[in-house]
C-alpha cells in the first residue's frame, strides 16, 4: 500500500518535527561542546539555551509559512481559514492547534531562556533538561492538534513521560523524588481513566475520530460514559479540583523554571485537546447535558477550593500551584461553554485567549522564583522575598506585574483575559453564575498575590539575598514577560480576535 | 443459549479435559525417582552455583534497557521489510529517520558512558 504525503501532511506535522530536531540536537550538543573537556553541570552551557531559542524561533515561524498551521487566520482579515484533515484523520491543520502550539512554542523558548543560569547555579545544567522540554514541546503541540483517540492518547502520553523527568530532575531533593513519584504514579492512573473512556466511546460509536463523538446513532449508555472518564482523564491532567493533589508537590518539588514550563504547556495543551473534544460531544450528539452541568460543577470546585487552599501558603511555588488550580478552574468555564455550543460559537475563544495572558504571567513569576532561590530550597519561603525591591528594583518590578496579572487587575493582559471569559459566561445564559463564582474567587486571590508584593516592597530584608544576577538569559525572558503582560493589555485585541478566528476554525 | 456457541463450548471443556487429563494422567501412572542432583532446578545443563534471588548491579537494568531500544527497532524492521517495494522511497526516508533517531540515541548512551562496564 503506498502512502502519499501531501503538502499539508507536512505543514502540519512541520512545527513538532523542528521542536523534536531541536530536542535531539540539544542533547547532542551537550556530549560533544562541553567546558574543559568534561561535561561540568555548573557552567552556564549558553551554546544548549541557544540552539532551543534559534529551534523554538524556527518552530514559531513554521506556523506562519504558507499553508502553516495559522497563515490563514493570520493573514485573511476576520475569515476562518480552511482547514484539512491530514494523515489519515490523525490531525487537523487548522488555526485552533496552530494558536495553542504558538503559545507552547514561545514558552518553551522563554523556558531554555530561563533556565541556563539557574540549573548552573545548582549544578544540574544538563543538557537532557532542554532536550525533554523540547521533546516533550513536540508531543504537546501534536496533542493540540490531534483528531483521533489514538493520537491524542500517544500524544499525552509521550509529553507526560517527558513532564514525569523534568518534575524529578533534581534528583537528590528529596521533595524532588516526591512529588515525581507522585506525579508520576496519579498520572498513570489518569491515563487509565482516559483510556478506559476512549474505549466506551469507541464502542459507542465504532469509530476513532472525535468526530464521530457527535453521532446521534451512538449508543448513549457507553458514550455518556466514556465522555465522564475522558474528563477525569483530562482533570488530572489540567490539575482540576479533586483530582489536583499532585500538583502543589509536584511543582514544589520541580525545578522551579521547569514547574513553570509544566503549568503553562501541560495545561495549554489539555485544554487544547478537552476543547476538541467537548466541541466534537456538544455538536447535536448523543452526549447527555448533565455532562455540561458536571463541567460547571467541576469549574466551580476548581475556583474555591484553589483559591482558598492558596491563601495559607507560605511556600511560594506551593502558593503559585494552587493559583495554577484555581485558573484551571477560570480555564474551565469557557470549556463549559464550548459544551453547551450556543448562542454564541466563538465562547471557547476565551480559553486561547487566556491561555497567552497565563503564558506570560506564570512564566514570568516562576522565573523570578528561579532566581531568587538561586539553589536553595529555603529560599522559596515567602520571607526570602522581603526587601527584595530595594536589592533588585528590576526583579521586583517584575514579579509584581506577574502577580498583579494573574490577580487580574487592569493595566495587566490577566484583566483582559478574565474579562473575556467572564463576559462570556454572563451572556451565556444558564452559566451565568460561572461568572459570579469566578468575580468572587479572584476577589479572594488578591489576598495571597499582594503578600509576596507587600514582603517586597514594605518589609525589611532579613538576610542577604543572593540571586541569579548578570544572566542575560533570566533578564531577558523577565523583559519578554513583564513588557508582554502590560503591551497586551493595550494591544491585546488583535490577539483575541485571531483567538476567535482560531477557535472558528474548529466549531465553523 | 445461542446455537453458535456450542463448538466454542465443546472445544473449551475439551482442552480442559485433555490438559487435567494429560497432567493427572502423568501424575497418577508416571514412575517416580527422586534423588537430590534431580530436586534442583534445572538451568540449562549447567550446576547452579547461587540463588537467583539476590539484587542485581544497576548495570543490569541499564544493559536491559538499551537491549529492549534495540529489539524494538528490529520489531519495526521486520515489518517494514515485507513492503520495502511497495513503500519505495517514502519508507526508506522513514526508515532511516526512525534508525538515525535510534543511533542518535545509542551515541547518547555511549558518549555518556552507559556501555562501559568498569
Amino acid at each position: 500500500m503506498p502512502i502519499n504525503l501531501v503538502s499539508a501532511d507536512y505543514a502540519a506535522i512541520l512545527p513538532a518535527v523542528i521542536l523534536i530536531a531541536t530536542g535531539l540536537a540539544v542533547l547532542i550538543a551537550d556530549l560533544f561542546v562541553t567546558d574543559d573537556g568534561y561535561d561540568n553541570p555548573s557552567s552556564e552551557k549558553s551554546h544548549l539555551v541557544w540552539i532551543g531559542v534559534c529551534g523554538a524561533a524556527l518552530a514559531f515561524a513554521a506556523l506562519f509559512v504558507p499553508s502553516g498551521l495559522l497563515f490563514g487566520a493570520w493573514s485573511e482579515n476576520g475569515v476562518a481559514s480552511g482547514s484539512e484533515v491530514v494523515f489519515l484523520g490523525a490531525l487537523r491543520l487548522d488555526a485552533f492547534g496552530g494558536f495553542a502550539a504558538a503559545i507552547i512554542i514561545v514558552a518553551a523558548g522563554l523556558t531554555t531562556l530561563s533556565s541556563g543560569g539557574y540549573l548552573a547555579a545548582q549544578g544540574q545544567n544538563r543538557g537532557e533538561f532542554y532536550g525533554l522540554v523540547y521533546l516533550g514541546g513536540g508531543a504537546m503541540v501534536l496533542l493540540a492538534q490531534a483528531t483521533n483517540l489514538i493520537s491524542i492518547f500517544v500524544a499525552i502520553e509521550t509529553l507526560s513521560l517527558t513532564v514525569y523527568v523534568l518534575a524529578g530532575f533534581f534528583r537528590k531533593w528529596k521533595l524532588g523524588a516526591e512529588g515525581a513519584a507522585k506525579y508520576f504514579i496519579l498520572g498513570a492512573f489518569s491515563s487509565g481513566f482516559l483510556l478506559l473512556g476512549m474505549a466506551f466511546v469507541y464502542g459507542a460509536t465504532g469509530e476513532i475520530s472525535l468526530a464521530a463523538l457527535g453521532k446521534s446513532t451512538a449508543d448513549p449508555y457507553l458514550m455518556n460514559v466514556g465522555l465522564l472518564l475522558i474528563l477525569v482523564g483530562f482533570g488530572f491532567k489540567v490539575g482540576a479540583v479533586p483530582f489536583h493533589s499532585w500538583v502543589p508537590d509536584a511543582y514544589q518539588g520541580a525545578p522551579a523554571t521547569a514547574a513553570g514550563w509544566m503549568a503553562v504547556a501541560v495545561k495549554v495543551c489539555s485544554f487544547a485537546a478537552l476543547i476538541r473534544v467537548v466541541v466534537a460531544a456538544g455538536q447535536g450528539g448523543v452526549a447527555d447535558a448533565a455532562i455540561g452541568k458536571m463541567l460547571a460543577a467541576l469549574a466551580v470546585v476548581t475556583m474555591v477550593l484553589g483559591n482558598l487552599a492558596a491563601l495559607n501558603q507560605t511556600n511560594i511555588k506551593r502558593m503559585l500551584a494552587y493559583s495554577g488550580i484555581a485558573h484551571s478552574g477560570y480555564l474551565l468555564i469557557p470549556v463549559v461553554l464550548a459544551f453547551q455550543g450556543t448562542p454564541d460559537p466563538k465562547v471557547g475563544a476565551g480559553a486561547l485567549f487566556y491561555l497567552v495572558a497565563y503564558l506570560l504571567m506564570t512564566i514570568g513569576a516562576f522565573t523570578v522564583v528561579a532566581m531568587v532561590s538561586n539553589g536553595d530550597t529555603d529560599r522559596e519561603e515567602l520571607e526570602s522575598y522581603n526587601g527584595l525591591a530595594k536589592r533588585q528594583p528590576f526583579v521586583a518590578f517584575a514579579m509584581t506585574v506577574s502577580l498583579l496579572s494573574l490577580a487580574g487587575m487592569p493595566g495587566t493582559v490577566g484583566f483582559l483575559g478574565k474579562l473575556t471569559i467572564f463576559k462570556d459566561a454572563v451572556y451565556s445564559g444558564p452559566y451565568l453564575y460561572l461568572a459570579f463564582v469566578g468575580i468572587l474567587a479572584s476577589l479572594v486571590s488578591v489576598y495571597y498575590y499582594l503578600r509576596p508584593i507587600v514582603a517586597m516592597y514594605f518589609r525589611e530584608e532579613g538576610e542577604t539575598i543572593e540571586i541569579v544576577e548578570n544572566n542575560w538569559g533570566v533578564k531577558l525572558t523577565l523583559v519578554l514577560t513583564s513588557f508582554g503582560t502590560i503591551a497586551l493589555f493595550f494591544c491585546g485585541k488583535s490577539v483575541h480576535e485571531l483567538s476567535v478566528r482560531s477557535i472558528q476554525s474548529i466549531t465553523g | 443459549m445461542s446455537v453458535d456457541l456450542i463448538p466454542l463450548v465443546t472445544f473449551g471443556l475439551l482442552a480442559l479435559v485433555v490438559a487435567v487429563g494429560a497432567l493427572a494422567a502423568s501424575e497418577l501412572l508416571g514412575p517416580r525417582r527422586r534423588d537430590p542432583e534431580k530436586l534442583t532446578s534445572y538451568e540449562c545443563g549447567v550446576p547452579i552455583f547461587e540463588t537467583a534471588r539476590e539484587p542485581f548491579h544497576i548495570r543490569f537494568y541499564l544493559i536491559a534497557i538499551l537491549f529492549i531500544l534495540f529489539d524494538i527497532e528490529t520489531v519495526f524492521m521486520v515489518p517494514y521489510v515485507t513492503l520495502f517495494r511497495d513503500l519505495g522511497v517514502f519508507g526508506l526516508v522513514e526508515m532511516g529517520t526512525f534508525v538515525a533517531i535510534l543511533g542518535l540515541g545509542l551515541l547518547y548512551c555511549w558518549k555518556r558512558g552507559a556501555l562501559e562496564w568498569d
